[in-house]
């Protein structure tokens, strides 16, 4: 580990992070270069990473001829809707959990907790009577409601609330406050991290989540991202060129959220104590 | 101690009552189809009009019927290949970047991560475009480097491994973050301490990270058991079941005796056993490997 | 981030989505609505669109919510909706699904509004080919259109390899020295199945099976599996086995666009797509491979499906006879922007409609092969499609190898007349 060597082992390290990260975006830049080709040069034999023009036609075509805006909208209620009744709906459910004493709470915990083990996508076809009979097929709901309920995010909150100190706690109670009061004041403002972790983890999965969209949101004003990107599918001939425009658009608002919330998430997740 | 008492009872109603609406929500999505899927799979379901019951007709057919064996099958080769690829992956990410001590780390992290933010039909298009044999770029330059590619995704030996891979590079990105939470916990002193003892990275990787992190690896290799036996969209979108059944794995299978046959009851019978399979591997697996306290 | 700003801006983002659900809850937005679902994509959704909007236009106390785009999830989504006695009024099924979801369709003569037909100011004798909207007598759907598999050809290419490019071969014979001609300039000669997938490799099996006047089922049996069964997938075969016109797992579409192959079979709906890649191409019927001239073809229906007993499905009804009459006049446009013969009189004589491109380059000779009979549709059969599930897999192997001929059809066989046997 000599001085002289500095240099060069950090050009080699740079270059060999940066390389990696090249290489695992690879098939983004190209779904990138895709979207701003002519049409005509879309199909090649040999790859051609420099087209000779560059084209905007492609997003036009999609916002003209498709209601992009509406799906995106759309994918933003659904996530948000999914997203907020989680963080609601967990909140109470984890600080009852983690820190309230009632009999019985860790069994009741360990078997809500063993519908992890029940895999979301296959119960689409009982899902899709329950819903109906709820009469909330083609609505939000049916897509936000189930999501809201996955034993991950109860999981998560619980974890943190458990190893938040009980000292505050105690003396909060000693002057007398409520459980409301103590989670209001207590424990949420110290759990902010964790809810940046269960938020994005949420909203990104209600984002991307498409088979059972597909069965509940059946009319077009209802349609999200992923369904109404897979509309420019054609059974035998897929239009690459509008499909990876659409893609590149689609995906933009989840690398923010998730570039903004990063260091929560990190943070989120680490001290929720899942690598105890 | 009557007012201890009473408290504790106070705290059992408002603890319930706390738990309540995750509860309702829980038992109507996530229960109850699980038990209206074995209903309907005990019936020649008909939506319209009578529905017959007809015991465990649905089953037998099932265990009878030589694509449901193959299918099952595949599921496994496809779990087999897709779990360490994904813990692998995400794993060596995250070590890297903690090791990598540098202010742009943020950059690399957002590459490594960004697959995971795309959608199913996106990845799988993208994926079928770029194995493609003619047009796609990686049979182009594994050509171009003097090799003849395989058919990565027309072949029955390579089809399962292909699309395992594909969903490694759209999955792993998560577990990274979640791994690089578990390393960023451990004790910088741990370290330390080890490299005065003369250990160099990899006794301190088996000595002190791998200890350190098992427990969180096997969590995350049971919740990506549950998702890989499970696996529909990529293999619905980049082969359909093919070539043949090579890469027909359960839940396609079961999505098109739904889907495209109409039969409701085989296709909530497949799902059942699915549901069965992966359940009772998921909770074999948390008591065998000791993960109980990981849980609670 | 303070816990008051946290908690603001969650109940803000809270109540966005709230507002928007309930805004656009459509159960209550159906009441003056029609709904049309279409299983189209792409250039085809475009052309329904154009039609809905022009329709709107004309006749504002239409409302219709369009929706396309669905997958194979479409005829699932369709019985399911008629469950869920939330169905669309208006939908579009092909004719090899058809009589799978017969029983949740409206005879179109005989519905709660009486018969639409009549209401719409149209005869049976209006459309080309009225009787493939029969089911058991009864008409449970509108012919559309009829669409098929042709071969487009690139033009440049058959020049450079010293053919003909004004001339489609019409022989076997010719077919293939046109191939040889063209492997010799180093270009890929033919893909005689789109993209690739099972069901292009079945469908372009069925016209070769066809072409020997060999049936695919006969009432509930498997009749493919006899000597012409295995010459006609043998000669399938061999393109890709044994002659190197093409090789299996390739996707014909990417090559065809990327200027690289000479001849693909595709369909009708094709056109939009290969007019954008801007080739210079022709289309043809495939030539005459064995006994006779033959391609896969297939319908669109329009059909109703069932609603709930009340006065507002008559309403609806009434609308969507409404709506159709005044979809009539658009069958010419769905032709020109879509591809596919239109199935109706008026539109077929259209002089107009010989004047487009899409005429001239396809359509014309669509329609004529449609008229002679020369794009045939697969057998009716409520099972058909499981039939075909069955039969794609074998077909598949055989087309890479993996298997012989003769296996993948005993195999097809044994997995069919299952099918066809089960409850």
């Amino acid at each position: 580990m000599s001085t002289a060597s500095g240099p060069i082992k950090s050009i080699l390290k740079y270059t060999f992070y940066y390389g990696l990260a090249l290489i695992w975006i690879i098939p983004i830049i190209w779904m990138a270069i895709t979207a701003v080709k002519p049409t005509p040069e879309v199909m090649s034999f040999t790859p051609n990473w420099l087209p000779s023009a560059i084209t905007f036609e492609h997003f036009r075509d999609l916002l003209d001829k498709r209601p992009f805006f509406l799906w995106l909208a759309n994918s933003f209620q659904v996530s948000l809707l999914a997203t907020v009744i989680t963080i609601v709906v967990t909140t109470f459910a984890a600080y009852s959990l983690a820190r309230m004493k009632w009999r019985g709470r860790n069994v009741v915990f360990a078997i809500l907790l063993s519908a992890m083990f029940i895999p979301w996508e296959i119960n689409s076809i009982p899902l899709f009577f329950i819903v109906k009979d709820l009469g909330l097929l083609n609505t939000f709901w049916a897509v936000a409601l189930p999501l809201s309920a996955l034993p991950v995010s109860l999981f998560l909150l619980r974890q943190f609330f458990i190893n938040i100190p009980t000292e505050l706690e105690d003396a909060a109670r000693i002057d007398g406050c409520g459980h409301l009061r103590i989670l209001w004041h207590i424990i949420i403002p110290v759990s902010l991290p964790a809810y940046g972790a269960l938020a994005i983890f949420i909203f990104v999965f209600s984002w991307n989540e498409f088979f059972w969209s597909l069965v509940a949101l059946q009319r077009s004003g209802v349609r999200t991202m992923p369904i109404g990107l897979k509309t420019l599918v054609a059974a035998s001939d897929i239009q690459y060129d509008l499909m990876m425009a659409g893609s590149f658009m689609a995906t933009l608002p989840a690398l923010i959220i998730f570039l903004v919330l990063r260091r929560h998430v990190i943070s989120g997740i680490s001290m929720a104590g899942v690598q105890r | 101690m009557t007012s201890k008492n009473e408290n504790t009872k106070a705290d059992t109603i408002i603890g319930l009552l706390f738990l309540l609406p995750y509860l309702i929500l829980w038992l109507l999505f996530a229960i109850a189809p699980v038990g209206y899927g074995f209903y309907i799979s005990l019936h020649k379901w008909n939506p319209i009009g009578q529905s017959p019951f007809v015991g465990f007709d649905n089953y037998t057919q099932l265990f009878s019927n030589d694509r449901f064996w193959n299918a099952l099958e595949n599921t496994f080769i496809y779990a087999a290949w897709a779990i360490p690829l994904i813990l692998a992956l995400g794993l060596a990410f995250a070590l890297l970047l903690k090791s990598a001590k540098m202010s742009t780390v943020a950059i690399i992290e957002g590459a490594l991560f960004f697959p995971y933010l795309l959608n199913v039909s996106v990845v799988g298009i993208l994926w079928a475009f770029l194995l493609d044999p003619n047009v796609g770029i990686l049979p182009y330059y594994i050509r171009a480097i003097g090799f003849s590619p395989p058919d990565f995704l027309n072949s029955p030996a390579y089809v399962l491994p292909t699309i395992a891979f594909v969903s490694a590079w759209w999955l792993c990105g998560y577990r990274m973050i979640v791994f690089r939470a578990g390393l960023n916990a451990i004790p910088d002193e741990l370290y330390e301490s080890s490299a005065l003892d003369g250990a160099g990275p990899i006794r301190q990787f088996f000595s002190i990270t791998l200890p350190l992190m098992k427990p969180s690896i096997l969590f995350a290799a049971i919740l990506t058991l549950v998702a890989g036996l499970c696996t529909l969209g990529q293999v619905l979108i980049m082969t359909n079941g093919g070539p043949g059944t090579s890469s027909e794995v359960l839940a396609l299978f079961m999505y098109r005796t739904a889907f495209e046959s109409f039969n409701f009851g085989q296709a909530a019978a497949i799902g059942f056993m699915l549901f069965a399979i992966v359940f009772v591997i998921s909770i074999a697996l948390v008591k065998f490997l000791g993960l109980k306290s990981e849980l609670g | 981030m303070e816990r008051r700003d946290f908690m603001k801006a969650m109940a803000c983002l809270g109540l966005a989505p709230l507002a928007g659900t309930l805004g656009s809850v459509p159960a209550s937005a159906a009441e003056t609505k029609m709904w049309f679902n279409t299983l189209f994509h792409g250039g085809d959704a475009d052309a329904m669109e154009t039609i809905v909007k022009n329709i709107h236009a004309s006749n504002p106390d239409l409302n219709i919510d369009l929706t396309q785009g669905a997958w194979t999830e479409y005829y699932a989504q369709l019985y399911n909706s008629v469950v869920a006695e939330s169905a669309p009024q208006i939908g579009i099924v092909d004719d090899f699904r058809y009589e799978s979801v017969a029983e949740v369709l409206y005879d179109v003569q005989d519905t709660p509004a009486g018969n639409i037909l009549e209401l719409m100011g149209a005869k049976t004798d209006d459309f080309a080919q009225w009787d493939i909207s029969l089911v058991g007598g009864k008409a449970l759907g509108i012919p559309l259109d009829q669409n098929g598999f042709g071969i487009y050809y690139n033009k440049d290419i058959f020049r450079k390899a010293g053919l003909d490019p004004e001339k489609f071969p019409q022989t076997r014979e010719e077919f293939e020295s046109a191939c040889e001609a063209i492997k010799k300039i180093g270009k890929l000669p033919y893909h005689p199945a789109l993209s690739g997938e099972p069901r292009y490799i079945r469908r372009a099996w069925l016209a070769l099976l066809w072409s020997l006047n060999e049936d695919y089922i006969k009432g509930d049996k498997a009749a493919f599996n006899t000597d012409k069964g295995r010459q006609s997938l043998q000669y399938l075969v061999d393109m890709v086995q044994k002659q190197g016109w093409n090789r299996p797992g390739t996707n014909g579409t990417n090559q065809f666009l990327s200027g690289e192959l000479g001849m693909l079979q595709n369909g009708t709906w094709f056109y939009l797509t290969v007019e954008k890649a801007k080739l210079d191409y022709g289309c043809s019927m495939p030539p005459k491979f064995f006994d006779r001239q033959v391609s896969w073809g297939g319908y669109h229906l329009i059909v109703l499906p069932k609603q709930p007993d009340s006065d507002e499905t008559v309403a609806k009804l009434q609308a969507t006879a409404k709506f159709l009459k005044a979809f009539l006049p658009y069958y010419s446009l769905w032709g020109e922007m879509g591809g596919a013969v239109p199935l109706f009189k008026a539109a077929i004589n259209d002089p107009k409609l010989k004047e487009t491109q899409t005429w001239k380059k396809t359509l014309g000779m669509f329609s004529q092969a449609a008229a002679s009979g020369l794009m045939q549709a697969e057998p009716r059969h409520p099972k058909i499609t499981d039939v075909d599930l069955a039969v794609e897999p074998h077909v598949q192997e055989a087309y890479n190898g993996t298997i012989t001929v003769a296996e993948a059809l005993n195999r097809a066989e044994a997995d069919v007349n299952k099918v066809l046997a089960g409850a």
